[in-house]
Parts: structure tokens; sequence; C-alpha cells
């Protein structure tokens, strides 16, 4: 009867059994307890248990039973429906004092259960024995119990299972920590597991039909029981099922993890600007470009302006009072603004060689109408305004000629002309009527009249006098077409009112000796007049055209520009001269040449302004009877300059800063006062006495300083606000501020133009031209490398910075030297001439004696260079050690060299050799990591680029490692000779990818590469530390999208090198963890912040076509991110993955200040070790602090003072006055 | 059973636009115009118009806006196009047009996301500004009653007026309080009947107890 029991133990109530023998006092060898369960028959479910504390001697038990008691009461609440089914005990046998205590229990239930447990692992097992016990003796008077064995079946519920076999997994670890496995492992694991049990029944069922095995029935059943609990159906359906729900789970894991990032973002990571902020620590500079295109307009509301559409097509409306915008419209990037033509209240714009006409109204800037001529282009579109009172515009392009409405936009007719390789287009207006004149390459000069319906007026073929057309050079004169051949040095005219013939224009003697060999187009289309001059420099000759009749009018060798205008419907002629850095503006009447002195007008012209390029001038005379003349000046470095009579040059715009190339911000000196400071500790050959002595000296002396210096700051302020002059001489103005957040910003242009410019407030504070020199271009990609060869760290030493550019028309390149604080240039102020031609140049890491790091430069013959020669010393030190390698985008080979000494000349061997190949693909990037002077640049033959291997890693990178969840440390791989190339292609099925590679610049071992299948470029890239990011544009599927990928290097959970990286001791492959986010939007160009230390987070700054610069937390990059959180992941602070990356509005470091077209970021460090310095560069400059963990290190800026000492003041007046009190009160008490 | 309902209709609606997605954006010859209006319902001047410009991919194609509101670009072949309106001071919600090589326009809701999902918006677009954007962040204004229900004014201020106040409330003349206090203070300073560890020394080198006056001084010292 009692075998027919069964008893189920839960493992919770082994575990607890265990546990309180672990935890059992000294004093009892053994532990026991009550069972609780459940009851069903005949089958006893144990399900929980507690301990009971008892007390055991060799004669007598004694057990608590009043706390057994008040257990199970508690236990009875939590789960009412359990009992008292039996007890427990450890060891291994039944002794005597059980029969008391079962005794005991048979009181609380029927039948209790008695288990041992045998804790003490005989023979390593835990026994467990169950005994019922029926109690013996004669009926009536028990006299003892026989406890019978029972079987006991360990039985779990799943989450128990669960459970049990995470705990069980600590086993084999040896520090006993598991985690929870997250659903999807855990799902995962059971499904394998699954898998492996069907597999095992499907054996068994092979095995017995193939009469291997004797069937068993018992199997038999559970197996059809089990195929009975699977619903039917089919594989699809069950798949739907299952994905659908997976899909929920998904969408609610994502929706929680967004909503959890979001906050955070919001709180923490986004260091997020106030709006009382703007314009505190940021400023913007909108530029234009190259002015091409000019014209003085007086009809708008709002002031007289000039419009203008320059090389960057850009079309622009500048206020004549100060030169600021008044509107701006950026057309196209690839689609050239031909043609700029000025109506009355409208500006019209052709670009992309007829592909876009549009006219925008020239108040506001709004779009009038637009019109698309043809799809695609070829070469360049003319236009004109004809139709006299009607006006129309006629568009000449690819043989086509267009007119359109003008107040509609409509395009009234079209021409197909006979298809002719011009040499030389123009459309002329011809009274009420448009004349398209070609001069084809070979043939004869065609001429085309139509009248504003499209009707054709006349056509004429005009043969040409000249022998050559590849040198010929041609201008319009109102209708007029001169034409120069320059190899005869002959004029020649034609009419395109009335065509005949060419007439050849006869100079005087006089002129012809002054080699005059260019054309100047006046083009305000007034007068018929052109000057000829020199192709360089100053000299020019004015012609008139009359009727077909020249008239030279003057000669000056200091003329460089002239215009023509309307004064009282009088014409009037206008010239520029520069002579000694002064300009001056003379006028001359056009009918007879006399010039009227009365205008004249002159003021400085610093010589890094060049020459002026191109005049407008706008003469009216005031209600007074006064002449008012306005003259816009174009010059040749790219400045635009407004020039008022009377008023001298009132504003000038450098519109080189719309093309910068290089960009370092360099530290500003240390004030005297400092300086002197610090030059006292420097020596170290005093004794005490002399010490003391000198210490005293410069005390006394930085008193007298700081009295100097007081005077002279009283005797300022009386006077009135001091100019640009003044800041760069005022010795205090640069010097360094206690955070080193005053920089200097030295930025080299495409116009062959250095400025200074001052970070805090974006004034230029010294400007240099270059004069005989050209950028470096290799296909496209141009640069002007600038390098500072020496900081201001070394008082008394100067700084020095050096600009590298090819020469103009030799062979050779230039180096300028400057200091980069002053702007003044060492030597000739044409720089130093160079006999080779670098196609890579470095700066080193080591200095010489004068703490000047050289420049290592590489020439086409591999011959290398040291810049200054002194520096040759230094290369030579560490010949065999210094390592560098190009990069050649034409055959897509990497070399690697190392710079040897042969003799005593010093060379570069060849070290390695990688083939990108060229026939797959193209290199579009080459990043290294920054150091801190960066020197990566473009050379002349081979790519962009070049980069000096030293040990020394200069990027500042405070961790070594990150600390995971589980506080083990992931050792990052900080190989400072990294560098990452990506290649753009397309492969054999015709789709397009992108690649990226990461190589050792030492050894040319290719660390890392990748493949994005269906990818576009162009990729933006940024490399830091141990990792790197890229943008590409993914069309998968047809559809677009921008991805952002991050790939992580690490070393793994040990060190390899702790003191420093080497590439040649690299003996292990490091991990790579890689993933791919999503971003809406494009990317123009990406950056990273650098602070001081390297301790602040980073945050990667993107500027997006939008106009706006997000500064993205790189913790939102971390290819850590888990898609599921766990605890580690949690603790560890990785934010949960969600696929899109944030874009929001606070993130956007430049508010409402829109940059467009931007080209380049340049981040800089600050004193401050929470700030990064941040300017973008492109079309505008945007300058600005970013402080990626907030500001940590000082108080905030709203930190309220006022309170915190009034408070203190507060405290301290109540003390005082309390005190007071106190004092009268206990005398009176005293008293009492 | 409702939950397994919603999620077959979620995979139907994603099954259907696939289907409709992989219809063909070839890319032909022809060129198309995308045309449509933007609108600034909350602003009456026009200021904003010339600083607001459509691109389309990126900045590939531009439109430009005319003083109603109204731009069109053109010149463009067959295909997908991700449609933004670029403003410094307001929120557009970007769009995407499916141009198929017949000339048929779709547009809809820009979703980065699910490339393929679909939810149509009407063509020609019209865009409305969905509220200015905000780039700030508020500062904290300073304010009294923040200032005085915060726990540390409260924690100060409430004792001040429990020691300054409750005094004042119980009548100190009257000669039962009086007692009853005295008896509190006895009771809640034991100090009195345990003798002091420098008491206890200073007595023993002095020799012998000085009970008496050293019960005397205390309570006219807490007086």
């Amino acid at each position: 009867m009692a075998s027919a029991l069964e008893v189920k133990v839960h493992p919770l109530v082994l575990f607890n059994i265990v546990d309180s023998y672990e935890r059992r006092s000294e004093d009892p060898k053994r532990v026991i307890g009550t069972l609780l369960g459940i009851v069903d028959k005949n089958v006893v479910e144990i399900t929980n248990c507690f301990t009971v504390p008892h007390n055991e001697s060799a004669d007598e038990v004694a057990v608590d039973i009043e706390y057994a008691k008040g257990m199970f009461d508690l236990y009875k609440r939590v789960t009412p429906w359990e009992t008292v089914v039996g007890w427990y005990s450890t060891g291994n046998e039944v002794t005597a004092h059980s029969r008391l205590i079962h005794e005991y229990y048979s009181l609380e239930c029927k039948q209790p259960i008695h288990i041992t447990v045998d804790t003490s692992l005989k023979n390593n097992r835990m026994n467990i024995q169950g005994y019922i016990g029926s109690a013996v003796g004669i009926s009536g008077k028990a006299q003892g119990v026989i406890f019978t064995p029972l079987d006991i079946d360990i039985v779990a519920q799943d989450a128990e299972r669960v459970a049990f076999h995470t705990i069980s997994q600590a086993k084999s670890l040896p520090r006993k920590v598991v985690s929870v496995r997250s659903d999807m492992e855990q799902v995962a694991k059971a499904s394998e597991q699954i898998e492996t049990m069907l597999e095992k029944v499907e054996d068994y069922v092979d095995k017995v039909t193939k009469k291997e095995l004797e069937a068993n029935p018992k199997v038999g059943r559970s197996l059809l029981e089990l195929i009975n609990s699977v619903p039917k159906l089919s594989a699809e359906e069950f798949d739907t099922i299952v994905n659908s729900n997976m899909k929920d789970l998904l969408m609610v894991v994502y929706l929680a993890n967004l909503t959890k990032t979001q906050l955070m973002l919001k709180e923490k990571l986004i260091h997020c600007l106030y709006e009382d902020q703007v314009g505190k620590f940021d400023w913007r500079q909108q530029y234009i470009g190259k002015v091409q295109f000019a014209a003085f307009n007086q009809a708008g509301q709002f002031g007289k302006k000039v419009i203008v559409g320059s090389e960057e097509n850009v079309i622009a409306a500048l206020t004549v009072k100060n030169g600021e915008l008044s509107w701006r419209q950026i057309l196209e990037n690839d689609d050239r603004l031909d043609t700029v033509l000025h109506l009355e209240t409208a500006v019209v714009a052709i670009s992309g060689g007829g592909k876009f006409v549009r006219a925008f109204t020239i108040n506001q800037g709004f779009l009038l109408w637009e019109v698309n001529l043809q799809s695609e282009p070829e070469g360049t579109a003319t236009g004109v305004i004809y139709g006299g009172r009607s006006e129309k515009v006629a568009v000449l392009a690819n043989n086509r000629v267009w007119s359109v409405d003008t107040s509609t936009g409509r395009v009234q007719w079209t021409k197909t002309l006979t298809p002719l390789k011009s040499k030389f287009q123009k459309l002329i207006n011809t009274d009420s009527s448009v004349t398209v004149l070609r001069i084809p390459s070979s043939g004869d000069t065609d001429v085309i009249s139509y009248s504003t319906d499209g009707s054709r007026v006349a056509e004429n073929t005009i043969k040409n006098p000249w022998m050559k057309t590849d040198s010929l050079e041609c201008i319009t004169v109102t209708t007029n077409v001169v034409c120069l051949e320059s190899e005869k040095s002959r004029l020649y005219l034609l009419n395109a009112a009335k065509p005949h013939s060419y007439k050849e224009i006869v100079l005087s003697a006089s002129t012809c000796s002054k080699n005059l060999n260019a054309l100047f187009e006046t083009r305000e289309s007034l007068g018929s007049l052109f000057g000829f001059k020199k192709s360089s420099g100053s000299g020019m000759a004015l012609i008139k055209i009359d009727g077909d009749k020249t008239k030279e009018l003057f000669y000056s060798d200091n003329i460089v520009a002239t215009s023509i205008t309307k004064l009282n419907n009088e014409l009037i002629i206008a010239t520029a001269t520069v002579e000694n850095q002064e300009i001056k503006i003379r006028f001359f009447e056009y009918e007879t040449g006399n010039e009227i002195t009365s205008l004249q007008m002159s003021d400085i012209w610093p010589s890094y302004r060049k020459y002026p390029n191109e005049l407008r001038v706008l003469a009216f005379k005031k209600k007074d009877g006064t002449t008012s003349v306005r003259v816009f000046i174009i010059s040749d470095d790219l400045s635009l300059s407004m020039f008022i009579k009377n008023g001298g040059i009132t504003w000038t715009r450098e519109e080189a800063l719309s093309n910068i190339l290089s960009v370092e911000m360099v530290d500003l000196p240390v004030s005297q006062i400092q300086a002197e400071m610090e030059d006292e500790f420097g020596s170290s050959g005093y004794n005490l006495a002399s010490m003391f002595v000198k210490r005293l000296i410069t005390q006394l002396h930085q008193f007298g300083t700081w009295i100097l210096h007081i005077s002279a700051k009283l005797s300022k302020t009386s006077g009135s606000n001091s100019g640009r002059a003044e800041l760069i001489n005022d010795p205090d103005y640069l010097t360094r501020d206690d955070f080193n957040l005053h920089k200097m910003i030295v930025a080299t242009t495409a116009s062959m133009k250095l400025f200074g410019i001052d970070n805090l407030s974006g004034q230029i504070l010294w400007q240099i031209s270059i004069t005989n020199a050209e950028v470096f271009d290799h296909s496209g990609k141009i640069a002007l490398p600038l390098y500072i060869q020496r900081t201001t760290a070394h008082f008394p030493h100067p700084p020095v910075a050096t600009v590298v550019a090819r020469h103009a028309t030799k062979a050779q390149s230039i180096f300028m030297t400057f200091n980069p604080i002053t702007g003044e240039i060492q030597g000739s102020n044409d720089g130093v001439l160079m006999n080779y031609v670098p196609i890579q140049i470095t700066q080193l890491q080591f200095v010489q004696e004068d703490y000047i790091a050289p420049l290592v430069i590489i020439d086409s013959s591999k011959m290398v260079h040291v810049y200054p020669t002194e520096g040759k010393n230094v290369v030579k030190e560490h010949a065999n050690n210094l390592f560098t390698y190009t990069v050649d985008t034409t055959t897509n080979i990497l070399n690697g060299y190392v710079i040897m000494q042969e003799d005593s000349y010093l060379v570069a061997a060849p070290s390695w050799r990688v083939d990108l190949m060229k026939n797959e693909q193209n290199i579009t990037n080459i990043v290294a990591k920054r150091s801190i002077g960066t020197n990566y640049y473009l050379r002349y033959q081979e790519i962009p680029f070049s980069y000096m291997f030293t040990v020394s890693f200069l990027e500042h990178v405070h961790s070594q490692g990150v600390v995971l969840g589980d506080r083990s440390v992931m050792y990052k791989y900080l190989n400072p000779n990294l560098f990452a190339v990506t290649t753009s292609g397309v492969d054999q099925q015709g789709k397009s990818f992108i690649s990226v590679y990461l190589i050792d610049g030492v050894t040319g071992n290719v660390v890392y590469s990748t493949t994005h299948k269906s990818a576009l470029g162009p990729v933006q890239i940024v490399h830091s530390e141990n990792w790197i990011a890229y943008v590409y544009y993914s069309v998968k599927n047809r559809q677009k999208r921008s991805e952002v990928a991050v790939v992580e290097i690490f070393e793994g959970k040990e060190q390899n090198n702790a003191t420093a990286f080497s590439s040649f001791s690299v003996n292990y492959q490091p991990m790579f963890m890689t993933q791919a986010y999503i971003f809406s939007g494009h990317v123009s160009a990406m950056a990273v912040t650098v602070t001081e230390k390297g301790i602040t987070n980073k945050e990667v700054i993107m500027a997006l076509p939008t106009g706006s610069i997000l500064a993205l937390p790189k913790m939102l990059l971390d290819p850590r991110r888990p898609l599921v959180p766990t605890a580690e992941s949690q603790e560890e602070g990785v934010l949960p993955y969600i696929p899109e990356l944030p874009k929001l509005f606070e993130a956007m470091v430049n508010y409402n200040q829109s940059v467009y077209r931007v080209k380049g970021i340049h981040t800089a460090p600050a004193g401050l070790e929470s700030t990064s310095l941040v300017l973008t560069y492109g079309l505008d400059l945007f300058y600005t602090r970013l402080m990626p963990s907030k500001m940590y290190d000082v108080l905030k800026e709203d930190f309220d003072y006022f309170f915190i000492s009034a408070v203190v003041t507060g405290m301290i007046v109540v003390s005082v006055v309390t005190q007071k009190f106190s004092s009268r009160k206990a005398l009176s008490r005293a008293w009492k | 059973m409702n939950e397994n309902r919603i999620s077959y209709i979620l995979v139907f609606i994603y099954v259907f636009s696939y289907v409709i997605c992989d219809g063909e954006l070839g890319s032909g010859s022809e060129r198309f115009k995308i045309e449509g209006k933007i609108f600034v319902p909350f602003v009456n001047d026009l200021e904003w118009i010339s600083s607001t410009k459509i691109i389309i991919d990126g900045g590939r194609y531009l439109g430009f806006l005319k003083s109603d509101g109204a731009f069109s670009v053109s010149n463009l072949p067959s295909g997908s196009y991700s449609i933004e309106v670029i403003n410094p001071s307001y929120v557009f919600e970007p769009a995407r047009i499916d141009i198929t090589s017949k000339g048929k326009f779709r547009a809809r809701k820009m979703n980065n996301i699910q490339l393929n999902a679909v939810s149509t918006i009407n063509y020609p677009l019209k865009l409305k500004a969905r509220s200015r954007i905000n780039y700030f962040q508020e500062r904290e204004k300073w304010s009294i009653t923040d200032m005085i229900f915060s726990p540390m004014v409260l924690m100060m201020v409430l004792p001040l007026i429990m020691v300054m106040v409750l005094p004042k409330l119980i009548n100190a003349q009257d000669p039962e309080t009086q007692r009853e206090m005295q008896s509190q203070m006895n009771f809640l300073t034991p100090k009195n009947n345990i003798p002091e560890f420098s008491e206890f020394l200073t007595n023993l080198l002095s020799g012998g107890p000085k009970k008496p006056s050293q019960s005397r001084t205390k309570p006219s010292k807490r007086r």
C-alpha cells in the first residue's frame, strides 16, 4: 500500500535543504525542516520547505515547534494551497531521534514523508532517500516506527528548469558568475535542444522499424501523444505565425529601445545651447565665391545692390552700404553658372550649359520662373537680353537658340543651327533682333540674325582673316566683335549688326612697342570701348570703336582695369591704377578722353590684394548737385571692395575664404609677464643665492610691467574702439587666455592667399598673398599644405609655420615660412624656391635644436629633402626608423618607404607595396589618424597624403581599454600607423560597391578590409583612436538611404604592448567589431572632436547638405550596442541598438546659422579638457565650441554668483545677530 | 487570438507593399518634373521663402520657391527620389517620390527603416511646415516657489518653526507645565544618574563623592 505512493520533489526544495545545511550553526550535526507540498491521492508533490531549529543530544531532541507552526502560517499566506507533507533531515541515515520527530509530524499531517539528503557527499553523490513511516506495536499502543524506503522523482517546472540550467552553467566557470541569457538566446538554445531530441527520437524510430530494437509500447504511446499535441499546420502557416509573433516582439523591443535612447540623449548626452548663448562663442561668415558676374542695381526697394554671380554657382545680392548679403541662392553644384543677365527687377541665371534658365527677383531673391531648355547639354551656354522694350532672353548652347519671354518664362521659339565646332560663340543684341555669331575652329564665321518672333532676318558667312584659330581670343564690344590673334598681335573688328568683313585695327607704334597681349572687355555694353593690355601686371591701352573705325584714347603703364558708366546721360570711363600700395580711380570723358579730375579718388591698397581685376561704377548726381560715385572692385585675390567717393574703401569681402584648403588653429603666445615667470625656472645653473636675487628682480620687474600695463589700459579706454591694426599690435589681445580658448586660425585658400583669423570674433587679423605660385592639383583634388613647424610653446623663439606651393610655371616648389600669429614672412616675400617638385611632404615629430620640427620631402626621383636644411641631422639620427608611404590614385598602388642614409644623402627605399587593383576600383579617400599637427596633404603627382611614422602617438588617448560590464577590460588596438583607404567601383554584375581597407603604414599589412555591395560614394570617413566611422549611400533593392558604419578594433582581453606600439611586433589578430546604422539624410563632411587629454567623450560632427551641422555622441556609433540590452550592457552604459541614428534638432550645433557646401571640418583642442574648437569651412565658415560631455571642468556660465554670495553673507549676519541675542538672553537669565 | 489577427494583418500589409514596390523603376531617357507647394501656416510675411529650398537626393537636384511657395524640379529621369525641404527655422516632413518610366508619379512618406513600406500622400506635393524648430534648451528659471518647496529649505525651515514657535504656544509661566517639562527633562537626560567618567576620576582623586553639590549645580546650568 505504502509503495504505491509517488513522491515528486522540486529542485527548489533540494536547493533549500543544501542551503540551510550550509548556513547551519556550528552545533547541530544535521538540519531538519518541514516539507510543504500538495497531496493528490497517491501523489505527493513537494514544492517547498523550511528549516526548523532543533537541538539534539544523546538522549533527547528538542524541536522548536512554535517556530515551525509560525513559519507554516506565514507560508500559508503566500501559498495557501501548500500543506505540510513531511519533514526532511540531512545525513544518510534514519536515527533514533527520527522517530520522535516523525511522531510530531504525524500530528501535523496524515502520512508524513521523511526525506534524507546526504549533504556529506559520500562517494561524491548527494543521496536523496524518501521514507514513509508506519507505526509498529500492538494495536492502540504504538511502540515504534518503521521507515520504509520510497522512490523519489525529481520534477521541475519549466521556469525552474531554465533557472536550474542557468545555475548549473556556473559550475564550470572560474568566477561562478553567470548572467541570465536573453530571450532570443534562450529560444535559440531551446530549439537546438529540440532538434537533438528529435534526432534521437528519429533514430530510435528508425531502429524500431528496422527491427534492430524491440518496440516499447510506453515509448510508442508517448510518441503518439507528442504528435497529437502538435496542431496541424502547413509549414508556411507555421512560418507566418512565428514570424508575426517575432515581428511583434521586435517591434516592442525596438520601441522600448527607441524611447530609452531618446530619453538618455535628451537628458545626458547632448550638450545643447541655451537661447541666450547664441553668438556668444560661435560665428558664421557667408561667402559667394570667385565673382564672375557683377552689376549695380538701383531699382530695389531696399537700397542699392550689387548683383553678383560666382564660379561657385552662387547668385547673390550685396547691399552697397555694407556689403552684407541681401539674399543668396546656391545653384546646383555640378552645373556651371554660364551667364548672369540683369533685367530691371529680375536677374536671369543660365547654368549647366542651358540646362536651367532661372529668373530671381532682385528684391528678395524669390524664383520668378524657371525653364529647363535641354537635359543633357554640352559645353557652355551664352545668353543675351534683346528685343528692345519687350525684353526677351536669348540663349545659345549646343548649336541651338532659344528665346524666352522674361515675364512668364515661356520658351517662345527654338532654332536648331547647323552644327559647328565653335571656337567662339556669342549672342549679340542688335536692335530688336538677336544675332548669333559663331567662329568655328575651322571654316568661316557664321552670323545669323533672328527677330523677336523667331523669323530669320539675315544670314552671312564671313571669311576669317587669321592664320590659326588655336590662339584666338575674342571679346564683344556692344555689337562689335574684336578678335586678337596673339601670334601676329593683330586685332580684327567685325560689326555684327552690319557684317561685311573683318577690319584690321591699326595701333600706334608707341602702343605696339608695349608688348600688349590680352583683351579687356568692359561688360556694361554701354559704350564701344575695350582695353588692350598686358596679360599680367599693369599697363593698358583704351581703344574706342566708332562705327567701323577705331580710336586709341590713351595708354598708361599703371592701368589695371577699366569700366564705363553713365552720368547724366553722358558716358564716362573709369580706370583703376595701382602704384605704391595706393589705388587710384580716375575718370575720363568718353567722347573726348579728357580727365574729369574732380571725380578722382584714391585709398590705400595693400600689396596682398594684388591688382583689381574688374570694376563696376555707379555714378549719380545727388539732390544738392554734387556727384556721388561708387566703385565696386573685384580684385585678383578674389576680394570684393566698395570704394565710395569721399569715403574711401568702405567694405571688403574676402571671397578667397570660400575655398579654404587647410586650416590650423595655433595657440597664442603667453603674455610677457607669464613668459618671464617661466623664464625664471628655465635655467638650472644657479645657486640658491643667485636664484633668490633673480626671483626678487623678476618680481620687481613684473610689478613694474603690471603698473605700465594698467596705465596703458586706462589711457586706452579713453580712446575710441580699437581697429584691426591696433588689435594685432596690442600685446595683450594676442596672448593666451586662461583656458587657451583664444587661438589664431591659420587658413590657406585655393587663391594662394593665407589668412590669420581671430577665433573669437572671426576677424581677419593678417593676410598674405603668395605670388607666382599654384596649388598642388591631382585629378581635381587640390591642396595647399600648411605645417606648424614650431608652436608658441618655445619662448623666446617665435612660432613658425610653413606653406608649400608649386611654382606657377616652372617645375619647382615654393616654401613660404611665416609667423602664424603676426603674419610676418620670414625671408623674402616670394618664399624660398626649391628645385624639385615634392610628391610627398611629411612633418617630423622630432625637433631640431631650435625646436623646429623639420619637413621631410620626397621628390619624384625618390630623393629625400629636408626643410629647413638644418633638420637633416635630426633625420639622419632617426634614419632607418622613419617610414612613410605614398598612394598613387592613377595606378592604385600604395608604396611604403623607409628613409635611409646612403653616404651623405638621404633616400627613400621601398619597403612594401600594395596593389588595390585599378581595373576594379578607384581610391576615394585616404585617412590617417590625426597627429597634433595634422600632416596629411596632397603631393604633386601621387595623391594626397602622407604621414611620418614614429613611435609616439600624438592624439591623446586617455584610456587604453574599455571596461566591460563584467569588470573585464577590452584593450584598444591603438596602432598609430594605421590608415584607412576607401575605394569605389562597379563589380561584374554591374552593381556599384565601396570598400574600406585599414592598412599599417609601416609594414603594409592590410589589417582589415570590407566591401559594401550596392553602395555608392561619396564616402565620408573619420579615423580616430581605435575606430573608423564612414558614411555611404546604400542603393540595395533600388531603395536608397545613407548608412553609417563603424568599425572598432580591439586587441582583446589582454594587452600586448603596454608601453609603446610597434607595427613589427604584432603577432596577433586584432578583434573587429562592426555595426551599421541608418542615417536619414546625406553627409557632406565628417570629423571628430579632439580634446587636450582625450578624457572627454568624442562627438562625431557631420555637416549635412541641408545646412545643419550635427554633433552626434560617439556613444551612438558604438558597434557593441546590443539588440536586446543585457544586465551587463546596461551596467556599462551601452545604449541598446536602434537602426536609425537620431537627428535631434538640439544636436545641431549651428542652430539656424545654416552653412552650405561644407568641404571640411577642423577640430582643435582647447586648454579646457571639456572643450573642443570646431571650424567648418566650405562656401561658408562656421566656428563654435563643442563640449561633448557638457562643461564639467568649469562652473556653468549661468552659475548664480549673486545667490551664493547672498546666502553666505546672510548666514554670517544671522549668526552674528543671533549670537548677540543669545548672549543678552543668557545675561538676563543669569540675573533672574 | 486578437493579437494573432493583428499580426496577420501586419504581415499582409508588408507583403502587399512589397508587391507594389517591386514595380519597374528603371531609368528611361525621358525626363520628368516634380511639382509641389510649400506652406508655412503660422507666419504672414514671406521672409522664409528666400531661405527655403527643395533638395532632392541630398542636393543632386534643387528646387527654388516662387513667391507663392510653389516649386518644380525638372530634368529628373525615372526613379525614386527623396525630397527634403530645407529651412533653418521650420520643420518639414520629408517625402519620397517614385516616378515610373511611364511617367506615373507616386508620393509617399519617407521611411528609412522599412524602405518598402508605403503610405502614400497626395501628388502634387503639398508640404506644410510642421512646427518651428527649437534648437535650444530651456534655461531653468529661478522662482520663489521652487526655492521654498525645495527639500533643503523645507528641512531647514520646519525645525526652525518648531524651535521658535512651539515654545511660545505652551504657556511657560504655568507652574504645572513647568513641572511637567522639568520632569520630562529629567527623564530625557539620564545623565544625572550615571556619573561621567571624568567626574568619577575627579571624585576619586579629590577623595570622596560630592554628590549633593553636583546635583544642585546641574539643573541650574540647564536653565
